[in-house]
Order: C-alpha cells, then structure tokens, then sequence
C-alpha cells in the first residue's frame, strides 16, 4: 500500500445478506495521473469493490480514505470527487432525458440553468452526444447509453473516476473512444480505476494492474509485469493477452514482451532498425 | 398464441403513451408554474363536476390545448381510450346496484338484474367526469413534458423529493411495461412443445414472481445510482428558471378559474 494516494481501499471484508462472502480482504489503492486495473473472471467481486471504493456500500470490515480521511465521515459532499460508471447502464441511468442525465449533478453545483445547460452541451459535444439530448436514454443504443453514464459523470469532473467494465459491449470504435477519454483524464491529473476482464484493453491503457480472485487480491504493480505473469493471471482463471500468447506459439518470445499490437509494431519497427543497420555495417566492413 | 401478442402489443402501446408524456411538444411557451397550476385547477374542476355540460368543456379545452400545442392526437387518444375503458369497467355495476327507476332488465339464468336509470346515469357522469379530468391533464402534461410539469409543482412549493419520485415513476413505469412484455416472450420462446392452456398460463403467471423481484433488484440499483450522484445532504433540487409570466399565461390562468367559478357554481 502506497502512503499518500488519492484513493486507498484498505482490507476489505464483505458479505452480501444471505451469506455470499464476496470480499475477503481486498486493498488497492490509487493515484493522481495513474491508470489502476483491476481484473478478475466473472463473479470474482469487482462490482462490489467498486461500490464500497465509491462509498455505497458499507463493508463488513476495512477502510475506504479518500485523501488522509475515510471517505464514509466525508459523504455525501465527498461525492464529488468520485464518478463511478456502473457495468450496466441500464443501472445507472434514471432521468427522462439525455440532457436531464447530464444535468443531474450540475444542478445540485451550479446556481442558473443557464450555466448548466452550457456546461450540458460542452460534455455532450465532447462525446458526440450532441443530437442525442432530448431522447430518453432508455431508448438509446447500448454503446450511446456508455456515453450517455460517461458524460453524465465527467459532467462534474470528478477526481477520481471508477469505471465498471467500460468497454463491455462496445465495438472497436468505441472502445478507442473509452481509450482516449481515459487517456485524457489521466492526463489531466485523475485517478483512473478501471474494473475488467478483458486484458486487451487493460493492456492497452492501464499503469499498474492489480488481480482479484474469490474476494482477495494480489499485484499492483506495473502492468508489463503483472499481465506477462502467467502464474499470476492463472490465479484469476486469466489469460495473458492475444498478441504474447501468440508470439509464445510460434516460438517467437522476445525479452521486451510485447503486450499489444502497438507494442509489437514498435519493437518489430526497432529490430527491423536494427537489423538494417547491422547489414549495413557488415557491408561497410567487407568495402 | 393470440392473447399473448395482444397483452404484448397492449404493454408496448401503452409504455409508448406514457413515454410520449417525458418530452413535451412546446415545452418551453408556458410558464411551467402557471400551466401546472391551470392544469390542476381544470383537473380538479373536472374530477368533482356535476353533470355533463363541465366536463363537455373540459374535454373541448383539452382538444384545443392538443392542438394548439402541436401534440401527438394519437398517443394523446390512446390514454383517453385507456381511461375511458378502464373506468367503464370499474364502474359497470354501477347502473345494476343503484336502485331507481328501471329501464331493462338482464336474466342470467336463475337471476335477474334490473337496470336503472339514475345508475345508468350515473356511470356516463362517472366515465365523462374522469375521462375529462384524464384528457385535460394529459393535454398538458404532452404539451409540457413531464420535466416542466415537475419544474412546476417545484414552483408550487412541492418539496424536491416528490418531482424526483414523478420523475422515476414516469421513466420505470414503461421500462416495467416493456420488461413484463419481454418476460413474457422469453418464457413462450421456451414452451418448445404443444402443451395444454392451463400449463402456458402457469408458465406465464410466473411473471408476477419475477417482476416483484426484479422490481427489488432494480430499486436496489436505482438507490445507488442516485446516491452515487447526489451530492448535498437534502434531496436535489431542481432550480427552476424564473421564466416571466406572458399575455398567453394570464390568459390560461383566467380561463381555468373561470371555469372553477362555474363548477362551484353548479354545486352551490
Ligand atoms: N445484490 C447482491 N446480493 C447477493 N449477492 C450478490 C449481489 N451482487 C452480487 N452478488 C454476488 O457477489 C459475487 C460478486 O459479484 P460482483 O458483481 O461483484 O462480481 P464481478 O467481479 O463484478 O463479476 P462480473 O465480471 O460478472 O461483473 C457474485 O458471486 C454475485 O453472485
Ligand atoms: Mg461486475
């Protein structure tokens, strides 16, 4: 556990009524401009991380700090700081509109509707929800519903942000979107914790990587090294992503392990480099 | 499996009116304050009438509201139908337990049931009063949408929690209809063989079951996400703009009390 982060969850016990022990001893924690993964097969508890981490659910036994204090004696102004995307929108959405949806939280911050819907139309445009305001969101697409719940909660630009399997149903395009707004908001100084299991996308945008299994935990650091780890990922019934399993079969493992298609085409551009200028040394030498 | 499509097509006409309802035609002309106070003075006129000749022109008016306000005839028509059916079978014994002077008489077998004319007569009142009261609210309510009607009450003084609770009811009472429509396929998409009537009605019926749980399940959901973004300690209050009174609400406004006078007229 790392001393001064934005965002620690600390030894998590929790117990759904009716017995279904979920977490047993869970702790993460996350920082300003960093990139946090968890992954874990189906049922492994990440949801339910993801509530306590947003203070709402109560654990039977641990700690949420939010900056130095626990977040429950700062609730419910502390809500500010904390956006959390559920994994179903369906869940999340509850508005007659888009633009309602959006509207929520600026109405409870800010003090005319006119500065409201200005800040409304800002968000939407960013997300390309522009021409979607007026409709109810239950009506939309399962990929416009996602951006509907993302821009409902970078609306109030939150410190932190707990995405629930963010790319769940999304097509390619989608999730590129999802990349770059995560990218942006790590940039711009967020703690980013994403729950999932698809270790493509965590390959391709996290920093460090944390592995949950029957309500406990392990990892947490960088991501290369946890996501390369195949004993490791074999503790959460998970594989290591497509491109390294591939390379493996065809006997083509390198030291660097490349993690994703971006990885791969950098270091194949750098051996091929290489392999250029080592020739053209060699032919230099025989001149 | 004829009654099935029909109770499906049922669900999802109606889920569709009361969707209808949530984004109003000209929101923005009315005074939300004002409308909303019209709208309960003739709703109110028209549920406690006397007679026919008020909820006559109560229901002229909605038809004027409707049109002028460019709303869907259709959908509009379509919760009048509802009302007015549902109301006609509530209040069919009506004309056979009011005692009176009797005009007909039904035999059903062994008993024989006399129909009389003040019941009779009571029940057209019953059906016209309720199905004005239905029509000019819903006239209002689809010229507004359900986002002004509530920024409304808040102008009444309505507390903030109520217009959050109307907001919720009238976005999950078409998701409940829907999704009772959907359980119902999924269920006939799995009867695979012929099987008696009694069995696909056993079969069915199980849909209450699991439309009580999922009701919870959802209620659950539902209190998270709204706590997950409710960020002062209160309720979230929407703050209505101030949106100054025209020469249209003034005139709405006397209209309405207008015809309060002549409702507490013919009682008094
Ligand atoms: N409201 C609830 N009541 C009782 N048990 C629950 C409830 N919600 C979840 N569970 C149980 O808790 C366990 C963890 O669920 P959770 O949703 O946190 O998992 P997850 O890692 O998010 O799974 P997935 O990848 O499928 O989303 C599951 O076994 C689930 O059955
Ligand atoms: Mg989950």
């Amino acid at each position: 556990m790392r001393e001064g982060s934005l965002l620690t969850v600390k030894n998590i016990h929790f117990r759904y009524p009716g017995n279904v022990q979920v977490l047993n001893g869970a702790s993460f924690s996350a920082e300003r401009g960093e990139v946090v993964a968890i992954i874990g097969s189906n049922g492994s508890g990440k949801t339910t991380l993801l509530l306590i981490a947003a203070g709402l659910l109560d654990p039977q036994n641990g700690l949420v700090l939010l900056g130095e204090k626990p977040l429950r004696e700062q609730l419910p102004e502390a809500r500010k700081k904390i956006g959390l995307v559920f994994q179903d929108p369906n869940d999340q959405l509850f508005n007659p509109t888009v633009y309602d949806e959006i509207a929520f939280t600026l109405r409870q911050l800010l003090s005319s509707e006119e500065e409201v819907e200005r800040k409304v139309r800002q968000v939407a445009q960013k997300l390309k929800l522009g021409n979607l305001l007026a409709r109810p969101p239950f009506k939309l697409s399962m990929g416009e519903k996602r951006r509907v719940t993302l821009a409902s909660v970078l609306a109030y630009d939150p410190d932190i942000l707990l995405l629930d399997e963010p790319t769940a149903n999304l097509s390619v395009k989608y999730v590129e979107e999802t990349e770059q707004v995560i990218m942006n908001a790590k940039n711009a100084g967020k703690a980013v914790v994403i729950a999932s299991h698809d270790v493509e996308f965590v390959a391709n945008v996290s920093d460090r990587v944390y592995i949950i299994n029957e309500g406990s935990m392990q990892g947490g650091s960088n991501a290369k090294s946890i996501l390369t780890d195949e004993s490791m990922l074999k503790f959460a019934d998970m594989r290591p992503p497509l491109v390294l399993q591939t390379l493996k079969v065809l006997r083509l493992e390198s030291h660097d392990n490349p993690l994703t298609i971006k990885d791969l085409t950098e270091a194949s551009n750098g051996n091929t480099h290489r392999k250029q200028r080592s020739s053209q040394t060699q032919r230099s030498k025989r001149r | 499996m004829k009654l099935r499509n029909l109770t499906e097509r049922f669900l999802e006409n109606l889920a569709e009116a009361v969707d209808s309802l949530s984004v109003g035609s000209t929101p923005s002309s009315l005074n939300p304050t004002i409308a909303v106070l019209s709208a309960l003075v003739l709703t109110g006129t028209a549920a406690f009438s006397y007679g026919f000749a008020l909820p006559a022109l109560i229901l002229a008016i909605s038809v004027v509201l409707v049109l002028l306000a460019h709303s869907s005839v259709r959908q509009w028509t379509k919760i009048l139908l509802f009302v007015s059916v549902w109301v006609a079978l509530v209040s069919a014994p009506l004309p056979f337990i009011t005692p009176g002077k009797s005009i007909a008489v039904l035999s059903l077998g062994l008993i024989e049931l006399g129909v009389s004319f003040e019941g009779l007569n009571e029940m057209i009142a019953f059906i016209s009063r309720t199905t004005a009261a239905a029509a000019i609210f819903t006239s209002f309510a689809s010229a507004m949408g359900w986002r002004r009607i509530v920024n409304g009450l808040e102008g009444l003084r309505m507390p903030g929690q109520f217009g959050l609770f109307l907001n919720l009811s009238i976005i999950h009472i078409p998701l409940f209809l829907r999704e009772t429509a959907k359980m119902l396929s999924a269920r006939e998409s799995r009867i695979v063989r012929k099987i008696r009537i009694r069995e696909v009605w056993r079969v069915l019926s199980t849909v209450v079951g699991d439309l009580l749980l999922r009701g919870y399940e959802r209620s659950w959901r539902l209190e998270k996400a709204i706590n997950a973004r409710s960020f002062i300690p209160l309720e979230p209050s929407l703050k209505t703009p101030s949106t100054a009174m025209g020469i249209k609400d003034f005139l709405l406004l006397f209209i309405s009390l207008c015809i309060l006078t002549l409702g507490v007229l013919s009682v008094v």
